[in-house]
Parts: structure tokens; sequence; C-alpha cells
């Protein structure tokens, strides 16, 4: 398996000295994957995502970045391997068209004029933006908006998308279009971590949870074993996906889909299983 | 978590818990002395708008709000003093000057720098005094329950409402522009050229946010009786309402009286 581009190690976190609100953190994220991060209100989700994209630095342990430990990175640095798409996208947004909100990230990189318009274009496109590229960014609805910030995040190709709950409020057509970036994103070597209580968007779309409960990392499993590990999904307050608690309650075994469900019992069906 | 979002909350209010007597005075006594503070400042010379300062320090130091006295008039007055000590102490052509440590600066010049830091010092820490003892909250409970309309006390409690919200979103767009490669921890011209980055958003939301406020405040039907019932209103007294109607005397006396020794 490739390094990781990023790497825990012990890491620990509290905001007094008495408290920890994360302890002993350790998992890694490498290229392609799409993990999620869940656990119940309060488990520390927020504050793992700032230790990940350096707004906060671990009091105990490592955080590595692409082989370098944070804690002598600048959180600017750091922004260039790992993005983050927050919950609410107004907060970052304060330019007076989309294209140069989109043009913000690029524009500090050091590119070519040709290969920032590429960018801008390319991620305004998978975003579907491209016909608002002169709107302000704060006359677009809500949905829009979100994609304006994925976008601008995009255009930087971070090797790291942290994306918090940004499926949330989506109509379908806005989530299929998520969906389709986390893909590509995967595809591309890239690797994307959702912050997410939609545990069907995690089904479709993760690979891995990571599932935090009381400041402790309980679970860090491939997403069907997750699902069928019931006193995990208990700590970290997650209710099963549907498809999922028909699975386990007719065949047995954990199905993310309704394809695999279908090919399943058709499959136990031919073997003449009940 | 939760103490730590408490303890962050209370750092942006600048509300310091206590039990003293002056955090059991009702809100609306604090406030009456607060505007007696700000008349005073204006009316009387120089030597007690210090006196008031210091009192009202004092005062604030009992109720256990030392450390944000020091800072914030550290803060405010430090450069403040500096800057009126270069202006009207040395540059402006006041007279009287004297020579002193190879300066020459004017004692007129000297004398009118004091008089403005006392007044300043003077308000500075009669609001201070107020806003660590009172809480937002509790000020609205009060004005409520002595039959002001829920507009005006919306109106004179909403700057202490809207500053915790304000900071947090502040703090918000700070984290959400450092994570998208704003530097914020570079040079002095950095941080300069990114201030925009950090200001529009804010502004822009504040703009925005006021008319979903109104709607909020609407659809609760904030204005829909002349007045509130309030459970839990604040302690008073036959005292406190006299020292009120003492404070609230003595303010158009020294308006009078200023008219006389200045």
């Amino acid at each position: 398996m490739s390094a990781p581009i990023l790497d825990l190690r012990g890491a620990g976190f509290g905001y007094v000295s008495n408290a920890r609100v994360l302890s002993n953190i350790s998992f890694a994220i490498h290229p392609g994957e799409v993990v999620a991060l869940v656990g119940r209100n309060g488990a520390g989700k927020s504050t793992m995502l700032r230790l990940l994209n350096g707004l906060l630095r671990p009091q105990e342990g490592q955080v590595l970045v692409q082989g370098a430990d944070s804690a002598g990175m600048k959180v600017a640095e750091i922004s260039r391997h790992i993005g983050t798409v927050f919950q609410a996208p107004e907060q970052q947004i304060f330019n007076a068209s989309v294209e140069s909100e989109i043009a913000f990230g690029p524009a500090r990189m050091g590119l070519t004029p040709e290969e920032e318009r590429a960018r801008i274009s390319d991620a305004a496109d998978r975003c579907g933006l491209t016909e608002v590229m002169a709107t302000h960014p704060l006359d677009l609805d809500a949905a829009r908006r979100r994609f304006v910030a994925l976008a601008s995040v995009l255009a930087c190709t971070p090797a790291l998308i942290l994306l918090d709950e940004a499926q949330r409020g989506l109509d379908r057509e806005n989530r299929d279009r998520l969906g389709r970036i986390i893909r590509d994103e995967s595809a591309q070597g890239r690797a994307v971590l959702l912050v997410c209580h939609d545990m069907d968007f995690v089904a479709a779309h993760a690979a891995r949870v990571l599932a935090l409960a009381e400041g402790h990392l309980i679970a860090d499993l491939p997403v069907a074993d997750f699902f069928a590990d019931a006193a995990a999904t208990r700590r970290a307050s997650v209710e099963q996906p549907g498809i999922v608690e028909l699975s386990l309650a007719s065949l047995g075994e954990v199905a993310l889909n309704a394809r695999a469900y279908a090919d399943r019992a058709a499959e136990r069906l031919r073997k003449g299983k009940p | 978590m939760a103490a730590a979002k408490d303890k962050d909350r209370e750092k942006t209010l600048l509300y310091v818990p206590g039990e003293g007597w002056l955090h059991r005075l009702n809100p609306l006594t604090r406030l009456t002395g607060l505007g007696l503070v700000a008349v005073a400042a204006f009316a009387l010379p120089p030597a007690a708008t210090i006196v008031i300062a210091l009192v009202a320090t004092l005062m604030g130091t009992v109720a256990g709000a030392g450390a944000v006295f020091l800072r914030r008039l550290t803060l405010t007055l430090g450069p403040l003093a500096l800057a009126l000590f270069v202006v009207h102490g040395m540059l402006m052509d006041h007279p009287n000057r004297f020579g002193f440590l190879g300066l020459d600066l004017s004692h007129d010049g000297l004398m009118y720098m004091v008089k403005i830091l006392g007044r300043i010092a003077a308000l500075l820490s009669g609001s201070l005094v107020f806003v660590t003892t009172t809480h937002p909250s509790a000020l609205l409970k009060a004005l409520d329950s002595h039959g002001f309309p829920p507009g005006v006390s919306y109106l004179i409690a909403s700057p202490l409402l809207l500053l915790e919200p304000f900071t947090q979103r502040a703090r918000a767009i700070r984290e959400a522009q450092m994570a998208r490669g704003l530097d914020l921890e570079g040079s002095f011209f950095a941080r300069i050229r990114a201030f925009p980055a950090l200001l529009l958003p804010l502004v822009t939301l504040a703009l925005a946010d006021i008319d979903h406020r109104a709607q909020v405040l609407d659809g609760r039907g904030f204005r829909a009786r002349p007045r509130r019932t309030v459970l839990d209103a604040p302690k008073d007294s036959p005292r406190q309402r006299l020292a009120r109607r003492v404070m609230l005397g003595l303010a158009p006396l020294l308006i009078v009286g200023a008219f006389f020794w200045h």
C-alpha cells in the first residue's frame, strides 16, 4: 500500500487541560480511500476535523501530513494537502463572483494562467456551476453555495478532502452529483473523509468507517463490518441504513444497497437456502 | 466539551460569574449607575473622572474581574495615552512649554491629555463593571419585568446579546479561510492583505442576519403583546429603587453643575 496522506499516531487534544476531547487516536488515510467519520453529537468529530486540517494541534501524539509532522507546518501549508469544506459555506465565501471564489485557492499555487483557468473550469463543470460563473455566490441557493465551496477546494487538488456534512440538505440530483465527485476523486488517487450522520450516504459512498465515542476511536472497520457490529453502531449512536437492517434480518449478512441485496437473495435461492 | 464551550462563551461576553453584592444588584441598578458614570465622565473635572475610574476598577476587581479590567484598560488606554502624549504633549502648539529629559513638552497639552484619558478611563471602567457583572439575559429579564416594551428591551440588550454569535462567527470565518490557504500566521503585511477575506463574509453575513433575526422574532410573536411575562425576574428591593431614583436625579444636577465648574 502507498504511503498514507494522513497518519495519526496516538493523537489527543483537550480544550481545557484536565479534560481530553480526543484521546489516543491512531489511524491512517491512504490515497484513493473514502472514509466516513461517524459518532454521536459531541463525540469529538469537529475537533478531529480541526486536528486534521491544522486548525488545532495535538497535545499528545502526532499528526503526520504526507509524512511530515503537522506540528511544524502552518495551516496554509497543510491546506495544500488537505482541503476542507465546512458545514456553512457562507463562512468561506467572500468574492463577488463564483469564478473568483473558485480561483481563490489556485491563484496562490504558482500555476500558469492556462493551468489555473483549466482547474477553475474543471471544478466548476464537475460542480454544475458553469452557467453561474459570473453570479455572486450569495445569490445562489444553499446547495449551489455548498458546491461553490467544494469547487474552490477541488480546484486546489488536495490529496485529501474533508467534507463536513456536505450531503446535508441536498436534493437527489445534488446528492448524486456529490457522490460522483467523491467517486472521481477516489479514482484519481485522492482521498475523501466524510463527516456524516447520514448512514445511507455512508453506505453508498464510503469504504471504511471510523467511529468516535466519548473521544475515543471505537471502530476502524470496512463499512459492511461496521454496520454488522451492533455494539459499535450503538455506541456511536448510528442508525443502520434500512437496506442493512433488512439484509441482516433476512439474510444474516450485510448488503449495502438494493442490488447487492437482490444478488445475495437470488444466490441463496439458487443454493436452496431459505 | 460543553464546559469548554461555556468557558468560551463567558470569555466572549466578558461576563464573569459571581455571587458578590455587585452581582446580586438588579441589572437596572447597574445600568442606571453606568448612565450616571457616563454623565459624570463629561460633567466632572479630570481629577474626579480619575477617581471614578479607580473606584470602578476596584469594584470590578472585588467582583472577580480583575484580569479583564487589567487587560482591557491596558490595551485601550496604553496606546491612547501614548498617542495623546505625542500629539498633545509634544507636537501640537499648546502654550506653557517646558523641557523634560530632552523633550519639548507643553503643560497645557499634558493637562488636555489627562482630561481626555480620565474621561475615557471612567467610561471604560464603568462599562466594564456593567458587562463583567451583568449577563445579557438577566438585563433583558430586568427590563421586561419593569414594564419596558419588548422592542426597547431588545434594543438595549441586543449589543450584548449579539456579541457572542458575532465573535463565534468571526472565529468560524477565520478558521474557514485559514483552512483554504489564507495565511494568517505570516508577516504583518500578509495579515493586512488577508483582512478583506475575513471582514467581507462577516459583514455580509451580519447584514443577511438582520433580516433573518427580525423574521424569527416576529415568527415567535416577540411583539404580539406590549408586555412580556418574566418567570424568574432578577431580585429588586425598595433600597435599589431609591438608589436608582437618586442616580437619575443626580444626572441632571451634574449637567447643570458642569456649566459652573468648566
